[in-house]
């Protein structure tokens, strides 16, 4: 019976293909909205994930501002000038001897001038220890990495990341040697990063400029610390590792105004963040696809008042009021599948031309494809019900009557 | 007894007004007859021929229909099926399925399997003349052919009652003529049949007329 139902169901679908593929373009549009946006969201969070993870699962980021009290980042202005670290934050993590802990990072931050001749660009430049390079796994291409008494002694060197190198010399083996100057002062180029698809939230690191901590401070002028970075001895200590220094830095600050990030809390926080943004986006969608169902109701509702004919004589040949109405809920459902695998058809398009094509990620799940489908089904069973209930009511003399 | 009724009435109410449609009709059809009914319009026919059909349900009165007492507590719409068979003046055919299919729709509500629905649609087209035509749309059939179909489609579930409403009334009368021969020789196998007509002549071949005025039989 099940297999009839359908079969009946798609003949009379196809009896009016035009008409058919109109309603349906509802649940089509609806179903590939909330799809390609959803997937859109799942491939930016793989693609955050997987950088944030390639930053290894045995460091420590401390960030200034509470995250649980709303002050992740600073806020900026004033307030974030108060927050960030100073030397005495790294001074008392290292006295603290934390026995987890293999070595404390600390890194400058800001927009620097960076000149060339008659070249002038404006970038993220890094003061920071050398030991950051090892802390982010940064590995050297040509030329070297300064070394820490060149850090200790403030040296007027740098490394440039590739991009950045491209960027001033045309390529990068024509950057060794050369001098550059940030903001106003002379650096000589004594190394280029090679490329990693690691990013910096919204920085290319590939464009980063570094000097040595020291350096920063004396010719920069930079006085407080933007991040401290910490790598474990092992990735197993990681949570013992972050409740000791959250000991340590909250009894030398006085005040709980950090936070001590660890990969996981920033893929968490990701997660937490895409999750809204999925849901708001899936609920726009859903909007789409409620003026589709009510379009399919409002057609369904047309057909059966044509067919008053056909259900009268299908009662006089025996069909009963349960029979009508699953003829009828079984045309509006498969109607709203077919458009949900249109839609879905759709949205693999998308996908497909955006990862063939372009940057942006793009990643369907197959819960999503469920998730669809099943929205679509019950969109045809919902919408349905009113037209398919007046066709099983219809009075079987006057159906046959009716011309 | 296929067909037995007792003080059969219908009553309506328009806009508050009474209309006694059928007024305590006492008729009985034995197995293997075959009856016409007749009279003026208004007379009452098609509201007999739809308590007949257990389309409707009396007002007043008993209908026994193959020892079945007919009345709402009944499921009518598996009493139609398993005990009716109509043919329409009009034909009344589905126009998106081929002859096959619309003979197979009373066995599709009959619960028969698809094999079995096929192998007897076919068996009763082949019966009627028209075997040839198994896959024809209504629209591409004649009007004789389309009511040789339907008279198929009566058949489908061996019904112990044939309602024909007009069955000649949209043909020319060589196709009206085929059709009573059609109808006569399944007569003439057994099957009782109940014709409501107003054509004389169609009258005169059947074993006995129950003719109605004012929704009162009077011979």
């Amino acid at each position: 019976m099940f297999k009839e139902i359908i079969v009946s169901a798609l003949s009379a679908l196809k009896a009016n293909k035009i008409r058919s593929l109109l309603t349906t373009l509802g649940i089509i549009i609806g179903v590939f909205a909330v799809i390609s946006l959803v997937s859109l969201v799942s491939g930016l969070k793989k693609d955050i994930k997987d950088q944030i993870l390639g930053l290894g699962g045995d460091v420590l980021t401390i960030s200034p501002g509470n995250i649980e009290e709303g002050g992740f980042g600073g806020g900026g202005g004033m307030g974030a000038m108060m927050k960030s670290f100073g030397m005495e934050d790294v001074r008392a993590i290292k006295e603290a001897k934390i026995p987890e802990v293999k070595e404390v990072n600390y890194q400058y931050e800001t927009y620097a001038r960076i000149e060339y001749g008659e070249k002038s660009y404006n970038t993220f430049t890094l003061g920071c220890e050398p030991a950051l390079f090892k802390i982010f796994d940064n590995k050297i291409l040509i030329g070297r990495l300064f070394d820490s008494k060149e850090d200790q002694s403030g040296g007027r060197v740098t490394v440039l990341g590739k991009g950045m190198a491209a960027k001033i010399f045309g390529s990068a083996d024509r950057a060794l040697d050369k001098e550059i100057k940030v903001e106003g002062k002379s650096f000589k180029i004594i190394g280029i990063l090679d490329e990693t698809d690691m990013n910096f939230g919204p920085v290319d690191v590939n464009d980063v400029v570094y000097i040595p901590a020291e350096s920063a401070k004396k010719y920069l002028e930079l006085s407080r610390i933007s991040e401290i970075h910490l790598k474990l001895i092992s990735d197993q200590d990681i949570l013992t590792a972050k409740r000791k220094v959250e000991k340590v830095l909250k009894e030398s600050r006085g005040m709980n105004d950090f936070t001590v990030l660890t990969p996981d809390s920033m893929t968490s926080l990701i997660d937490d963040i895409m999750g809204m943004l999925t849901t708001a986006l899936a609920g726009i969608s859903a909007i789409s696809l409620l003026v589709g169902g009510i379009g399919i109701m409002n057609i369904m509702l047309v057909s059966v008042t044509e067919r008053t004919k056909e259900i009268g004589i299908r009662k006089a040949l025996g069909a009963t009021d349960a029979n009508i109405l699953t003829q009828f809920l079984a045309e509006a459902v498969v109607l709203c599948i077919l458009g949900g695998f249109l839609g879905l058809g759709l949205s693999a398009l998308l996908s497909f031309i955006l990862n063939q094509f372009t940057e942006v990620p793009s990643h369907i799940e197959p819960a999503t494809i469920l998730l669809a489908i099943a929205f679509s089904a019950s969109v045809g069973l919902i919408f349905g019900t009113a037209p398919a209930l007046k066709a099983a009511k219809k009075d079987p003399i006057e159906a046959l009557r009716y011309e | 007894m296929v067909v037995k009724t007792s003080q059969l009435s219908k009553i309506y109410h328009l806009d508050g007004v009474e209309v006694r449609a059928l007024v305590e009709v006492n008729m009985e059809i034995k197995e293997g007859e075959f009856i016409a009914i007749m009279g003026p319009s208004g007379s009452g026919k098609s509201t007999l021929l739809n308590l007949l059909g257990c389309l409707d349900t009396a007002s007043i009165g008993e209908y026994w229909l193959d020892g079945v007492k007919v009345d709402k507590t009944i499921n009518l719409a598996n009493i139609r099926n398993q005990k009716i068979g109509f043919v329409f003046q009009s034909f009344n055919l589905l126009s998106r399925c081929d002859a096959l299919h619309n003979v197979e729709l009373p066995m599709m509500y009959a619960g028969v399997t698809s094999k079995n629905r096929q192998r007897k649609a076919t068996e009763l087209l082949e019966q009627v003349g028209i075997g040839n035509r198994l896959h024809h749309l209504p629209n591409q059939l004649s009007g004789g052919e389309k009511q040789r179909v339907a008279i198929a489609r009566a058949l489908a579930n061996d019904p112990p009652l044939i309602l024909a409403d007009e069955p000649t009334g949209n043909l020319d009368s060589i196709s009206g003529q085929n059709i009573m021969e059609i109808l006569q020789n399944l007569n003439n196998q057994g099957r009782t049949i109940a014709m409501v007509t107003h054509d004389p002549n169609l009258g005169e071949r059947a074993d006995r007329i129950i003719k109605l005025m004012d929704g009162r039989i009077v011979s």
